[in-house]
Parts: C-alpha cells; sequence; structure tokens
C-alpha cells in the first residue's frame, strides 16, 4: 500500500444519546470529518465528555452513527451486519484500551496469540511471531506470566503487542496511557510509536494529554461535536 | 453450579435408579410374583357356568388361592388376620420359604403335605411376633382350631410389609373350612392360578379365556383375567405410588437447583462480561459466543451427572434404611443405562432450559463495554425475556408427568408447584415493598439494609425464592402429618368406637346384641351391608370387570375402574353424625312401593364417578334374584376417620328391608383388658365374625404416617441442602461483589464490627423473612391441602412451626457468617491491593 493513500474516512458523522428517562436527545459528535492516510500517526484530543471515546468506538465499528459514514479502506463500516463487521474488525481494526482489558487467566504469550486463534489465521509459525513482538518490546522475560503478575506498563505493553499480532490497517487506541505514571507511560508510548512506525501502521490516539498528542504526525481535537485541525 | 446440580442429581439417581430396580425386579420376578402365567380374580363367588370354564382347565396347571379376613384366637388373645387359603398346586411358580420354629428351612411341599393331610397353618412372621409365638401354637380360626406350626420367611407376591395388614395365616383348602366361603360373601377375593405350556401364546390365552367367560352371557360382572406381565403385584403398587411421589419432589429438588444453576451462571456471566467484551473486539462472533457458554454448560451438566451417579451408587445403601419393610430382601438396586440416559437427559435439558434466558443476554454484551463500561440490560425486563423461560416450565411439567407415570398426577402436582410459586412471589414482593415504603421509620442501620434490598433486587429475590421454597417443603409434611394424626386420633365432635365388627349374620343379630348387652356394653350403629353389583347408569349397561390390583397410578385407577364393580349398598333409618346430607334433599319418609327408589351417595365417590342427582343408576343384588332401578336424590358427605359404619351407597330403608345381608356395627367405650376379653367373647360364641381394634388400626395408620413421612423428609432434605448450598452461594458471590465497598466502610468505620454487624444483619433480616414467608406458605399449602384434598380438620402446631423457625434461622445465621467470612475478615490493606 502506497504511504499516501486513504486508510480511513470519516464524512459527515454524527451520534446522538437519548438522555435516560427523557425523550430529549444529545449530540455529541456533530458532522465529524476525517482522512487519515496510511501509516500516519493521529491524534484526537478533547475534554472529558466532548465525545472523543465516542469517535473512536464509531471508528472501531463497536458503536453505530446516527448518521455519516466510516470508510476503512473504502469498505463502509455500516454496510456490514455483525458477523461480518467483526471480520473485518478484528482483521482491520486493533485497540489498545486505557484499562488495557487483558484475559486474566490467560498468560502473556496466550493473550497475544488469541486474536489470531480467534480469526482463524494461527498456524505452527503463530508462537514465534508472538515472541518476536513481545521480544520487541522487551517482554521477552514475562511471556508465561499472567496478567496478575504484571506492572500496569507491562499489561500495556502486552496490549500493544497483542494488537499488531493480526497486522491491522489501522491501530485505535483510547487514553493508553491513562492508568500508567508519567515514566512509565512515555516508555510504553516510546515502544509504541517505535513499532507503529517500523510495521508502518496507521494509529489513530484519543487522548486529552497534549503532550502525547504531539508525538502524532496530526492533532485534531473535538470542540462543540466538530472535529478541528489543531495546526 | 458442579455442586448445585450434583445436590439435585443425587437425589433423582436414587429415586431413579430405585424405581427401576423395582420394576426389572417384576419383571423379571412376574410369574414368581403373580405365582402363574394368568390368573383369574373375582369378588364374588364364581357362577356354576364359569366353574365349568374354569373345571375345564387343566387340573394340573391349575392352582386357587382365596383370601379374606377373619378372626384369630390364640390362647385369649384375638385379632383380625389376613387368611389365605391355598389350594395342592398352589405356588405354580416361585417359591414359599418355610421355617420351623427352631428356624430350620424346610421344603415347602412337604409342609404343604402336612397341611393337606391335617390341620397345620403357616403364619407370617409379623403374626408370629403380634402372638408372641415361641413354639408351635394352637390357633382358632372361625370355628375350627389349626396348629400354627411354621413360619414363612418369604414369599414373593406378598412381599410388602405395612405391619398389621401382613399379619397372614396360610391354611390348605382341605382343611379349610368350606362354610366361611358362603358366609363371607363377596369379601373373599378368589384368584384361580394358570400355568400354560411353553408354547402357549400369553396373550392368546388371555382373550381365548376372556372370550369363554363373555360367552356366558351371565347378568354378572366379568372375572378379571390378568397375565403375569401385567401383574406388578403388591411390590410393585406399592413402591411405585411411593416412588411416584418421591420423584415428584425430586422434581422440585432439580427446580431448585434449576434456579440455582441459574443465579450461578448468571453471577459467572456477570462477571465475565469483560472478557467476552475482550474476545468480541478481537474477533469472535456472537455464534461462537453462544456454542462457547453452551458446552461450558454441557460440560457442567456432565461433570454433575458423573458425580452424582459416583455418589449416588455410594449412597445405594441408604435405600433400605429409608424403605425398611417395604424391600424385598433380594431386591438389588443398581443403575441401569437407561437410568444413567434419564439423569443426562435431565441434566442437560435442565441446565439449558434453565439458563437459555441468560444465553439471551449474551446478546446484550458488547466490545463497546470495554470504553464506556455500560450495558443496557433493559431489555432483559422485556415481555420478550420472560418468554425465554417457556421451556423450563414445559419441561417441569413434562418431567413430573413422566416421572409420576401418570397425567393426572403430574398436571396437578405442576399446577399446584406453580401456584406456590406465585404465592411465594407475592408475598416476596409484598414484603419488599413494605420494608421500602417503611424504611424511612427505621434506624439508620435497618435504613441503608432495606436500600441495600431495593437496590439489589435480583439477588434478594433469588436468596428469598430459595429459601422460602425449600423452608415451605420442609415445613409443609409436618404439618400434614400433625393434621392427619390429630383428626385420626380424635375427629371433631365424634366419640371413637372401641371395636369395630364386620361379617356379622343377620340371623345373629340378636344373639349378638344380647351377648354383648350381657358383658356390659351396647352393639351401636348397626348397618346392613348388601352386596349388589352396578348393571346400568342413566340407562347405559355400564362395563362389567372385577378388576383388582392395576398399574395406574391410584388416581387415574380410581377414575377409571369408577363403574361396574361389584358395589356394597346399605340403608340408615336416620344418617349416623358422622356422615351430612351436602346436595339434594333427605329420603322421602312416605315411601310406596313401586314408587320411585331414592338413592344417596357420598359426594367423592359421586364426583369420581361422574354421578349426579337426578341420575338413573340400575343395581342387580348378588345371589338373590332382585334388580332395581332408583334415583339419586342427594350427596352426602362422611366423615371416614369416625370409624363408624357407612357406606358409598344408601337406598331408601323401605326398598332393602327384609332381604339376607350380612351387618356392620361398633362398640363404644371398651378399655384396656375388658377389649381383649370382650373381643375373645365375641369370637368364642361368633366365629364368622371379625372384629377390628380402632386403636390399634389408627396406631398402624400413624406407623405408615411416619414411614411415608421419613421418605418424603429424606428427599426433602436435598431441597433443604439446595436451598442452604444457593443462600450460601449467593451470599458468597454478593458479598466478594462488594469487597470495594465492605473496605471502604471498614476504612471509615471506627471499629470492623459494625461492618461485620451491617453485612450479616442484612442476610439475617433476609433469612427471618424469607423463612417466615416459606412458613406462611406452607400453613396456607397445608390448609387448603389439608381441609379442600384430604376433608379433614386444620390442626395448626405452633411447636412444629417454632421449631423449625428457630432452626432454620440458625442455620441462616451460620450460613450467612460462613459465607461471608472470608471478605469480611479481609484486612482494608489487602482489599485496596487487590483492586
Amino acid at each position: 500500500m502506497r504511504r499516501s493513500e486513504i486508510v480511513l474516512e470519516v464524512k459527515e458523522l454524527q451520534k446522538s444519546f437519548t438522555i435516560p428517562g427523557s425523550e430529549e436527545s444529545f449530540l455529541i459528535l456533530d458532522g465529524v470529518n476525517l482522512k487519515v492516510a496510511n501509516g500516519r500517526t493521529v491524534a484526537i484530543l478533547g475534554k472529558s465528555g466532548s465525545g472523543k471515546s465516542t469517535l473512536l468506538s464509531l471508528i472501531a465499528g463497536l458503536d453505530s452513527p446516527s448518521s455519516g459514514k466510516i470508510m476503512v479502506r473504502n469498505n463502509d463500516l455500516n454496510s456490514f451486519d455483525e458477523k461480518k463487521l467483526t471480520h473485518f474488525r478484528a482483521k482491520n481494526l486493533s485497540m489498545v484500551f486505557q484499562q488495557f482489558q487483558l484475559i486474566n487467566h490467560l498468560s502473556v504469550i496466550d493473550n497475544v496469540i488469541l486474536p489470531l486463534y480467534l480469526t482463524d489465521q494461527i498456524d505452527n509459525l503463530s508462537k514465534d511471531k508472538a515472541v518476536k513482538l513481545l521480544t520487541e518490546i522487551d517482554l521477552e522475560e514475562r511471556i508465561n506470566f499472567f496478567p496478575r503478575d504484571l506492572s500496569g506498563g507491562e499489561k500495556q505493553r502486552v496490549a500493544i503487542a497483542r494488537s499488531l499480532m493480526v497486522e491491522p490497517e489501522v491501530i485505535l487506541a483510547d487514553e493508553p496511557t491513562g492508568n500508567l505514571d508519567v515514566k512509565t507511560g512515555a516508555k510504553v508510548i516510546k515502544q509504541f510509536f517505535q513499532l507503529v512506525k517500523k510495521k508502518n501502521k496507521t494509529l489513530i490516539l484519543v487522548t486529552h494529554d497534549l503532550s502525547l498528542a504531539k508525538k502524532c504526525q496530526e492533532i485534531y481535537e473535538i470542540v462543540n461535536g466538530k472535529l478541528v485541525k489543531r495546526k | 453450579m458442579v455442586i448445585n446440580l450434583t445436590i439435585s442429581l443425587v437425589s433423582f439417581v436414587l429415586i431413579n435408579s430405585f424405581k427401576e430396580s423395582v420394576n426389572t425386579y417384576v419383571v423379571d420376578n412376574s410369574k414368581s410374583i403373580l405365582t402363574a402365567d394368568l390368573s383369574i380374580y373375582s369378588r364374588r363367588p364364581f357362577s356354576d357356568l364359569e366353574k365349568e370354564v374354569i373345571a375345564n382347565l387343566d387340573e394340573d396347571k391349575r392352582a386357587s388361592l382365596y383370601k379374606y379376613f377373619s378372626m384369630i384366637k390364640v390362647g385369649e388373645r384375638t385379632q383380625l388376620i389376613n387368611v389365605s387359603v391355598f389350594n395342592q398346586n398352589y405356588p405354580l411358580y416361585g417359591k414359599i420359604e418355610v421355617a420351623d420354629f427352631e428356624d430350620n428351612e424346610i421344603p415347602f411341599s412337604k409342609v404343604k403335605q402336612e397341611m393337606m393331610e391335617g390341620k397345620i397353618a403357616l403364619i407370617s412372621e409379623e403374626a408370629k411376633i403380634a402372638f408372641d409365638l415361641a413354639e408351635p401354637t394352637e390357633v382358632k380360626i372361625g370355628k375350627q382350631n389349626y396348629l400354627a406350626k411354621y413360619i414363612v420367611k418369604k414369599d414373593i407376591g406378598g412381599t410388602i410389609n405395612f405391619n398389621e395388614v401382613s399379619k397372614k395365616i396360610y391354611l390348605s383348602d382341605e382343611q379349610h373350612d368350606k362354610q366361611v366361603f358362603q358366609t363371607k360373601g363377596n369379601l373373599v377375593r378368589r384368584n384361580i392360578f394358570i400355568k400354560l405350556a411353553e408354547d402357549d401364546d400369553l396373550l392368546q390365552a388371555k382373550s381365548d379365556l376372556s372370550a369363554e367367560f363373555l360367552a356366558l352371557e351371565q347378568d354378572l360382572s366379568i372375572p378379571s383375567i390378568r397375565t403375569h406381565r401385567e401383574s406388578r403385584g403388591q411390590v410393585g403398587n406399592v413402591l411405585g405410588n411411593v416412588t411416584r411421589y418421591l420423584s415428584l419432589i425430586a422434581v422440585v429438588a432439580l427446580f431448585l437447583s434449576g434456579v440455582g444453576t441459574f443465579y450461578l451462571f448468571r453471577s459467572y456471566i456477570y462477571a465475565k462480561i469483560r472478557e467476552i467484551a475482550i474476545i468480541e473486539s478481537l474477533g469472535m462472533v456472537k455464534r461462537d459466543l453462544y456454542i462457547v457458554n453452551i458446552m461450558q454448560l454441557l460440560f457442567i451438566s456432565l461433570c454433575s451427572v458423573l458425580l452424582s451417579l459416583f455418589i449416588g451408587v455410594f449412597s445405594f445403601s441408604l435405600l433400605p434404611v429409608l424403605f425398611q419393610g417395604l424391600l424385598p430382601e433380594d431386591l438389588d438396586v443398581f443403575i441401569n443405562l437407561r437410568s444413567v440416559a434419564l439423569i443426562m437427559v435431565v441434566a442437560f435439558v435442565g441446565i439449558m432450559f434453565f439458563c437459555l434466558p441468560l444465553l439471551y443476554t449474551l446478546k446484550h454484551i458488547k466490545p463497546l463495554y470495554l470504553i464506556n463500561e455500560n450495558i443496557n440490560f433493559s431489555s432483559l425486563r422485556k415481555f420478550k425475556f420472560y418468554l425465554n423461560f417457556i421451556p423450563s416450565i414445559i419441561a417441569f411439567y413434562v418431567l413430573s408427568v413422566y416421572l409420576s407415570d401418570s397425567l393426572y398426577l403430574g398436571t396437578i402436582f405442576s399446577l399446584s408447584f406453580f401456584f406456590i410459586i406465585l404465592l411465594i412471589i407475592l408475598l416476596q414482593t409484598i414484603t419488599l415493598y413494605a420494608l421500602d415504603k417503611g424504611k424511612n421509620y427505621f434506624p439508620l442501620l435497618l435504613n441503608l439494609i432495606v436500600k441495600q434490598f431495593s437496590h439489589n433486587k435480583q439477588a434478594v429475590s433469588f436468596y428469598f425464592f430459595s429459601i422460602s421454597l425449600s423452608v415451605l417443603l420442609i415445613s409443609i409434611t409436618p404439618q400434614m402429618e400433625h393434621s392427619l394424626k390429630q383428626e385420626l386420633a380424635k375427629p371433631e365432635e365424634i366419640m371413637l368406637p372401641s371395636l369395630f365388627l364386620f361379617n356379622i349374620q343377620d340371623f345373629e343379630e340378636e344373639e349378638l346384641v344380647d351377648a354383648i348387652r350381657d358383658n356390659g356394653y351396647e352393639l351401636e350403629n348397626i348397618t346392613p351391608m348388601i352386596f349388589a353389583q352396578l348393571l346400568k347408569h342413566n340407562g347405559v349397561v355400564v362395563a362389567h370387570s372385577e378388576e383388582d390390583d392395576s398399574n395406574d397410578a391410584p388416581e387415574e385407577r380410581r377414575r377409571g375402574d369408577a363403574l361396574g364393580r361389584t358395589v356394597n349398598l346399605s340403608y340408615k333409618e336416620q344418617l349416623s353424625v358422622s356422615e351430612k346430607i351436602v346436595a339434594g334433599k333427605p329420603f322421602n319418609d312416605n315411601y310406596q312401593e313401586g314408587g320411585k327408589i331414592e338413592i344417596s351417595i357420598e359426594k367423592e365417590y359421586a364426583s369420581d364417578r361422574g354421578l349426579k342427582l337426578g341420575d338413573e343408576l340400575t343395581f342387580k343384588l348378588i345371589n338373590i334374584p332382585f334388580e332395581f332401578t332408583g334415583e339419586i336424590i342427594n350427596f352426602r358427605e362422611v366423615k371416614w376417620n369416625s370409624f363408624q359404619p357407612n357406606f358409598f351407597i344408601l337406598i331408601h330403608p323401605e326398598v332393602l328391608k327384609g332381604i339376607p345381608k350380612q351387618l356392620v356395627a361398633s362398640i363404644s367405650g371398651v378399655q384396656g383388658e375388658s377389649k381383649v376379653a370382650l373381643q375373645s367373647k365375641i369370637n368364642d360364641q361368633f366365629a364368622n365374625v371379625s372384629i377390628v381394634d380402632v386403636e390399634k388400626a389408627i396406631e398402624v395408620i400413624f406407623s405408615i404416617i411416619d414411614k411415608m413421612e421419613l421418605l418424603i423428609g429424606s428427599m426433602v432434605l436435598f431441597c433443604l441442602l439446595l436451598g442452604f448450598f444457593i443462600l450460601f452461594s449467593i451470599i458468597n458471590y454478593e458479598v466478594r461483589l462488594k469487597e470495594k465497598e465492605i473496605n471502604l466502610l471498614k476504612v471509615m468505620s471506627n471499629g470492623f464490627y459494625k461492618v461485620y454487624k451491617m453485612v450479616i444483619l442484612q442476610y439475617i433480616i433476609l433469612g427471618i423473612f424469607s423463612i417466615s414467608i416459606g412458613m406462611i406458605s406452607s400453613v396456607i399449602i397445608s390448609y387448603v391441602f389439608v381441609k379442600f384434598v384430604l376433608e379433614i380438620n386444620f390442626y395448626f402446631s405452633g411447636f412444629v412451626i417454632f421449631y423449625l423457625f428457630f432452626l432454620m434461622n440458625l442455620v441462616v445465621l451460620a450460613i450467612s457468617y460462613l459465607g461471608s467470612k472470608r471478605v469480611l475478615l479481609k484486612k482494608p490493606i489487602l482489599l485496596l491491593k487487590s483492586t
């Protein structure tokens, strides 16, 4: 894929919520447009409750928009049924969460291999691939550990390794350092960006931390439901 | 979940294996149980034409056994006994094991020969014990003396022992007084047994014989003909009925375990929401998610089945204790493939159906949860969600019908059970509503606790339901037993007679009255009894069959054999205090010969047989050429526990006066030794008169009630155990769920004691209310059952209620402590680390 090719395109995206107990609806995203080229790193900034996580969940296909389109490699996510969307998401869109979201009863290596198993891509080389990824992120000593035995930073690095296993088009990260201290967060982000660059992946990162956002090539901010590019 | 399901399945394994073992035993020993290939049975004497048909059968392959009740006199003691009179060829199959008083086994053929040649009698072990016999002793039956020389050790056809009923004496027809059969009318049960040649077709032989009796074209009921396969014997019938009821309790245990499994699986799913969302976000589709969860449930049920089979096999040794005196000695309890298959189906289907609504919740778990940690379960309160419970309700009903072997019993049971559930839910809702409304008037601690209940409605409902239902089950049997015993021992407004007399010939009435008066007592309630056959109902000929035992459930048998049997008619100038007219009008005082004949019917008898006021019934008297048609003009309610002479069918007194009859009567106010002496005197003078000692009869019934209570109580224990297990699981889970909250309270409070008190107190309050609801429901259900099904007075047992209430609360307190102690005793610092 050429570097300048558009991987993700968001067109006139709207999302509204009904306030529980009333019939009033609240528009959280109001005509969001976004184009992301292959291999770019994009940060989305916003205050708490501004809709940045909502936007991320819509891009990830975890939620459906009230109107507008989300195209990933020219595939309209809205056109898929739930089963197809799950398959598409699993192969093309990976997520890194603020709360790490590892499976507690699986070891580090199993957590990393799991996406390949679930997308029927597992083969004899899968384990080597996982070990290699974990080594690249300095976790080769921890491959047989369980999440409960890891520090927060280590857990997030496992989550990063897991997100790269299926070689997705886009990695979506939701406040990846939100649960880490500054020093650990910086170390994790450094390794994350190095891997993304090395593997030529597109990264969309949602954060309220401007210093983290500045590590990305493009920065957007959600203001009053609209996405505004910051210079 | 495995333990929860296993507890209920163990009860299933036990009951079902026992049932299967009894069935196998009965099938394997069917010829020995019937002692023949075919039997011809009649309660009335065989007619001359029938005797001809019987005489045409091969004499060597024909045996007879006549049974009736009579008085036996041993020394000065007189008691009622079951007399069996057999001929030379009896038994055609099977064997009777006999021993002498030194316990030496004697071949039955030798004993039989001795009995044919001399007045020797065989007695059952129970009769030996009842008369305290240590050596061969002279006994008197009717006017004849016999030497009770041998004891029956094993008689396969009559293995079931309900104490008094099993006091038996065996006589040979060669030495037996033939006159007895003439005077006892249809109180004699007559069996002719037939052995077929090996190549004879059993069903063809039965059908040929039936055709021969039908061809006689007599105005008499046709003797019943039964093959050995159709005859389950006493073993099959009594145990069959017992296991039917026990199986239904096992269904309740399964239901309770289903509720427990539902709760535990729900907790499991709720605990795994995050994990499910993760694997969904990584690519698992819903279909695979359902498959994984179904596989997990199947695995749990498979583990439970294996564990319950293992425990069940080791528990088989308990069965002889529970069924003491009811089991044939050589009955081996085993698990067959059929039982294993049934238990697997019950476990798989049960768990799937109960957890089906939960699989529905999986639909609502989406990867979005990983970002906003919010799941919309509001649809779970919608009607569509509750539809998911329908398969489990249907499965419960089907299982009830299957295990009770009766559509009628299964339906009644299921309806009653669902009524009980609704009652518990209603009482529970009212209680929680009242607590919620009144919380502002409570002290702060109670107020906080009640707020917890409102916040955590589902868990509270499970807690309530499991405790209330198991408490209800455990308290319902002692309450019913209490009313039953009270009513039997002391029926309201009625003085129980001391002795009940039957088989009195009408010609000896005056003499008997005088004899009893000479002893200082009065013969009371002298009531005639006339044997007849119901020919027509509203002009339609009814089926004529002398059916004896049946394989159906008793309720269905009662309905099925409603009409067409030989019946006992009676008449009274005045109704006794133990009966009253509940519908229709009393007999007309001015009866005129040739006018309308009036009939009075006992209301339950009428209801079972579909008889209505104004219906016409045609009777033919047995042995007397008299036929008449009458109209039902009233229904009576009879207190049968009064032990006074009462009859289902009463005819206007003017109709049957002067017709030869037998009499039944009673004597009151005879106590202790006087009773023994009076019985002895009556027996000396009137050998044909049979006497029931009412006090002893009640003792027998009490012992049967106790035995049934022990059996039912044992099964109910499984339910109780399940209830407590679910309680433990709920407390354990809920406390863990509130670990953070409890930790916070500990940090904020000036002592851990307050936190313990708050947590334990909420479970104690819930316990008190749920136990009370279980108790109240059980009183309501017992009252309804006792009053409207048993139709006796309800006697409230404060002791039973108080004792169970106290005991249950102690257990709940202990479980609350055990279930919550792991979290409660943790130091806050550890809790902080774990979060």
